[in-house]
């Protein structure tokens, strides 16, 4: 249930469109949709496990290597 | 003379035509040098064109002329948080927040002010009120998200950006926010969609991209990260750290000749500097 509840939410993300980018920071020179890390490759036919939800737990584990982007100050334009 | 260059240079500015503008809006300024309009207009190109130095000028030169002048100040806030100078950025959010109660967008800005100077509870109270007065306000629960994420609480940050996705499902941070802390739990193939989504969102998105080719490296794809990797790359020639991950990941694939170059190139920027 949750986890069709996640589909609907990418097929409504790729539907809606983008909410940031309104000052033009990112480089609109690559065009087109990633054709790449769909989780329908061949390695990753295994259940993918739940949704990200109430269940999370990570007992302290930290994978290294993944950045945040914390830049959450955002503008109502000209 | 003056109103007619600036009005101009407006509907210039309005339809994203920031270069053909800025001739317009020069010759306004030139003209009618007290004209806040014509000032802000000028410090929003400049904003625009990310000479931040030169915007913040016009922006503090609109409100010795009109210093009721919201989007003056709203802008001049987000230059100096960009800017890093968080004290500076939560006294004008601050200011924004006394003449505009009623604004959100005042609070979660300054909600994120606090919260990057460490003033974790001011800025819970700050971001809850911007949810009071809009409650479907998916930014300012993204803003909660980060602040749970510095505070370590990983559950609770999941919570406020999963919930961002439902108001705004749209909202390329939160996707990218989702994936890190997924990733970072070990739960990688998950965050792969996460970013992939981030990505197709906004093909432009250097964090997410970077965050994918990772994600494909602990997976053991390493030729989807060197796409992802030369992606970001053709996007920012000069990121901080693009060449070496490639160089990394052109070594795990045995292409020692491409990992030789993608490291020299790695030298001279660190070299060099951006």
């Amino acid at each position: 249930m949750r986890w069709s509840f996640a589909l609907g939410l990418v097929l409504a993300a790729l539907t809606v469109g983008c909410s940031k980018g309104g000052y033009g920071d990112w480089s609109s020179s690559y065009s087109g949709f990633s054709d790449t890390g769909s989780s329908s490759s061949s390695d990753d036919d295994d259940d993918p496990g739940p949704p990200p939800a109430d269940d999370f737990d990570d007992g302290g584990f930290e994978e290294p290597g993944f950045e945040d982007d914390f830049d959450d100050y955002y503008d109502d334009g000209f | 003379m003056g109103s007619d260059a600036l009005n101009r240079g407006k509907r210039l500015i309005e339809v994203e035509k920031i270069e053909a503008a800025e001739p317009e809006v020069l010759k306004a300024v030139e003209l009618r040098p007290d004209d806040p309009e014509a000032q802000y207009a000028l410090g929003f190109i400049r904003f625009r064109q990310g000479r931040f130095e030169e915007s913040r000028k016009h922006f503090l030169r609109v409100l010795e002329l009109d210093g009721g002048h919201r989007k003056a100040r709203m802008k001049l806030g987000l230059i100096e948080a960009r800017t890093g100078d968080f004290a500076a950025a939560e006294r004008t959010f601050a200011v924004l927040v006394k003449t505009s109660l009623e604004d959100p967008l005042a609070r979660k800005n300054h909600g994120a002010a606090l919260r990057d100077l460490g003033r974790f509870d001011e800025a819970r109270a700050e971001l809850e009120k911007a949810l009071e007065l809009a409650p479907e306000y998916s930014d300012a629960h993204h803003s909660l998200g980060i602040l749970e994420s510095k505070r370590g609480d990983r559950k609770a940050a999941l919570s406020h950006h999963q919930r961002a996705l439902e108001l705004d499902p749209g909202h390329v941070d939160a996707w990218n926010q989702v994936g890190v802390i997924l990733a970072r739990a070990g739960r990688t193939r998950e965050a792969v969609e996460h970013f992939t989504t981030a990505t197709a969102l906004d093909p432009g998105y250097v964090p997410a991209r970077m965050n994918l080719a990772e994600a494909h490296r602990k997976l053991n794809r390493n030729d989807l990260a060197i796409v992802e990797l030369k992606r970001v790359r053709a996007l920012d020639p000069r990121h901080p750290k693009v060449n070496g991950k490639l160089a990394e990941v052109y070594e795990l694939s045995g292409r020692t000749e491409d990992a030789a170059r993608a490291r020299a190139a790695q030298t001279a920027i660190d070299t060099q500097g951006r």
